[in-house]
């Protein structure tokens, strides 16, 4: 997946240079500077909604579209990416990149933006910590320096709060990833800490005026059922009988007070137990490297010192010494092989943010929940008074 | 019987060709097709009047309910000699991506802003006939103008009527029924898109789970706030009493669940202890990362 989109975004480049007309704009709105916020316009939040409640089991991903100004990322269309069937995946290559190319021009056409600002993906429970997301952005941040990833979160959405995150990968593992070298020591040499590697940017939801108009129209119309008066000034064609139906009006969203949700924390714990078996995994493995390279060096440190002794008992006796310098360094060919095998730790990285997700889920899970069951309790209180 | 000549009385269209015309035939929107047209209109080309669109989406069986689920925008340009020239290339090109994602979707109508059918509305829809056939296209008007205060959205599909004089018959616009559908998720994502239509400058941040629950809770206490004022009023005669209501207060009251007091507490403070083990566990473990991301930059 990461080296389509590899293809696609180089693709879509060289289509999108040839295509823009930059004369006669504000130079100092050009500039790009660092992002702090990401803007969405409520048309691809809508549109990620239905697309990944489409593809609910199976993770959907689709294109941002935007521009960004002056360092808000502002995305104001989007569209979904093909999904992948596994029959012919080398065809269906081609044909993603192919796809996507024909979708920007074709809303080109019609004056909507048509630059890439990143993309978006649905995630179950927020596990959407792998490689390939890292991958992916890696390679879109590479290709447009301004770009973001959108991580949507169905389960917690129907649960009555809205979830979106935007994640950015930071310059200095960008730098890292370059170079796929994830050695402690280059860890440390570029400060890079596991809650160091994504920044996560504000989102923020706006509407235009119409669409304003439009959302008042509709609170109304569910809100208040249409009169007899209004009924029968409509066309007779437009009647219905009146069927009770379950639709309600946007807010008070009543899912928020859903009591019942034992399962959603069964789920987390049960996917925070795997993932921490995960981590002890890659902790133990990089433990076994670290003390194969701690014996190697306590090997080579004895030879030295041995090799020194018979030196300097061999100066006493007024002998030439028996080792050089050079066999005095405390190298060797099966310490620089041990070096050069240090277990990546990347994957620990990864791990160490996904545990860190789910536990920040968890907690934030149980603060509305633990306010739930206290009003619940008030609530029956009164009741018996 | 009505004695007056004006009436005329018009056969719904057969929701297929050669099957019986259902008595019925409704539409639904989903809320994103609606905010594409809005946004699509507010893309158009600054001469042009009013903007078109395919709406893609599913039909049930019998062609009486067609459930539009989204849409994508047209160039067209239209002159006053009643001449439309669609881009048909640009609707294959589309439709055909459209199919990729999700083949599901087939074309079902149309849509246009503005507040009236015009007379290349006519034609418009019969090109998309076509593109339809054997079903009747539905045609979805927007009025973006917002006359008498409204965006109304309405659904029209169109039956035959002769004309006298000519050999072509003419087309008479019915409207349908047409309700907003939108599935749980998508409130959710509308509740806080809906925050924003009262704020000043348009826009409203995420909410916490916190916050968004104090908001719930703060709105469900104003209804029962509402309730009460009226039950009180009703209580001191100043209003008069609405048996439909008091009904409706009576079934919603007897909905509280009786629960023996032991047994709630029994029940009360295991969930507790649960959630605030959890709590814990949760906790202890992002302490643990914190303490070895503390190290980790003391190296």
């Amino acid at each position: 997946m990461a080296s389509k989109t590899n293809n696609a975004t180089a693709v879509r480049k060289e289509a999108y240079e040839g295509l823009v007309n930059l004369e006669g704009i504000d130079p100092g709105l050009l500039e790009s500077k660092p992002l702090h916020e990401v803007q969405l316009d409520a048309l691809v939040v809508l549109k990620i909604l239905k697309h990944c409640r489409e593809y609910a089991p199976v993770t959907a991903t689709g294109q941002l579209l935007g521009i960004d100004v002056t360092g808000t990322l502002e995305v104001t269309n989007c569209f979904p990416f093909t999904s992948k069937s596994h029959e012919d995946e080398g065809q269906d290559e081609m044909d993603g990149a192919e796809y996507q190319l024909q979708m920007l021009r074709c809303l080109r056409k019609l004056n909507y933006d048509a630059n890439t600002v990143g993309w978006y993906q649905s995630t179950y429970l927020g596990s959407f910590w792998n490689q390939s997301l890292i991958e992916t952005q890696y390679n879109y941040q590479k290709t447009f320096a301004q770009s973001v990833v959108i991580v949507y979160d169905p389960t917690r959405t129907t649960q009555g709060n809205l979830c979106l995150r935007a994640l950015r990968l930071c310059d200095g593992f960008m730098e890292l990833y370059q170079n796929r070298k994830f050695t402690m020591e280059s860890l440390i040499h570029n400060k890079l800490t596991p809650t160091s590697i994504f920044q996560s940017l504000p989102i923020k939801i706006r509407n235009s005026h119409l669409l304003t108009a439009l959302l008042h129209e509709l609170d109304e119309q569910i809100s208040f059922p249409p009169s007899l008066e209004n009924s029968l000034s409509l066309p007779s064609s437009t009647y219905t009988p009146r069927i009770p139906t379950n639709i309600s009006p946007f807010s008070p969203n009543l899912d928020k007070l859903e009591l019942g949700l034992e399962s959603y924390l069964e789920k987390h714990l049960e996917y925070l137990g795997e993932t921490v078996e995960e981590h002890g995994q890659e902790q133990w493995r990089w433990q076994g490297w670290q003390r194969n390279l701690q014996k190697e060096q306590q090997r080579l440190q004895q030879t030295i010192s041995k090799r020194r002794l018979e030196n300097s008992s061999r100066a006493a006796q007024g002998l030439p010494p028996a080792y050089t310098e050079e066999d005095l360094q405390p190298t060797s060919q099966t310490l620089t092989k041990i070096l050069a095998n240090e277990p990546s730790r990347l994957e620990s990285l990864i791990i160490t943010n996904q545990i860190d997700t789910y536990c920040k889920q968890v907690t934030q899970f149980a603060g509305p929940g633990l306010t739930k069951m206290f009003m619940t309790k008030g609530v029956r209180v009164e009741g018996k008074e | 019987m009505p004695t007056s000549t004006s009436f005329l009385h018009l056969q719904f269209p057969p929701a297929s060709l050669g099957t019986s015309s259902p008595s019925t035939f409704s539409v639904s929107v989903g809320p994103v097709v609606l905010f594409s047209v809005l946004d699509h209109y507010l893309r158009r080309p600054e001469q042009q009047p009013r903007v078109i669109g395919a709406l893609l989406g599913v039909r049930s069986e019998d062609g009486s309910e067609v459930e539009i689920r989204n849409c994508f925008p047209l160039s067209h340009s239209e002159t006053s000699d009643q001449q439309v020239v669609v881009d048909t290339e640009y609707l294959n090109q589309m439709y055909s991506l459209h199919q990729r994602v999700n083949s599901k979707e087939t074309i079902v109508g149309w849509y246009a802003t503005g507040t009236e059918i015009n007379p290349n509305s006519v034609w418009i829809h019969e090109f998309f006939a076509n593109e339809t056939a054997p079903f009747q296209p539905v045609h979805l008007l927007v009025d973006t103008k917002l006359s008498n205060d409204k965006m109304a959205c309405r659904a029209f599909v169109s039956s035959q009527v002769g004309v006298p004089g000519t050999d072509h018959p003419g087309s008479m616009f019915l409207q349908i029924p047409c309700d907003v559908k939108y599935f749980d998720a998508e409130r959710s994502g509308l509740d806080l898109i809906s925050m924003a239509k009262d704020t000043p400058d348009r826009t409203a941040g995420l909410l916490s789970d916190m916050d968004s629950l104090e908001r719930s809770v703060l709105q469900v206490q104003n209804m029962i706030e509402t309730v009460s004022t009226y039950v009180n009023s009703v209580l001191t005669k100043k209003e008069q009493a609405n048996s439909a209501i008091g009904r409706f207060l009576m079934d919603t009251v007897s909905l509280v669940p009786r629960i023996d007091a032991d047994e709630f507490e029994k029940m009360f403070s295991s969930h507790l202890q649960d959630l605030l083990m959890v709590v814990y566990l949760a906790n202890l473990t992002r302490t643990q990362l914190a303490i070895a991301e503390r190290l980790h930059k003391m190296m």
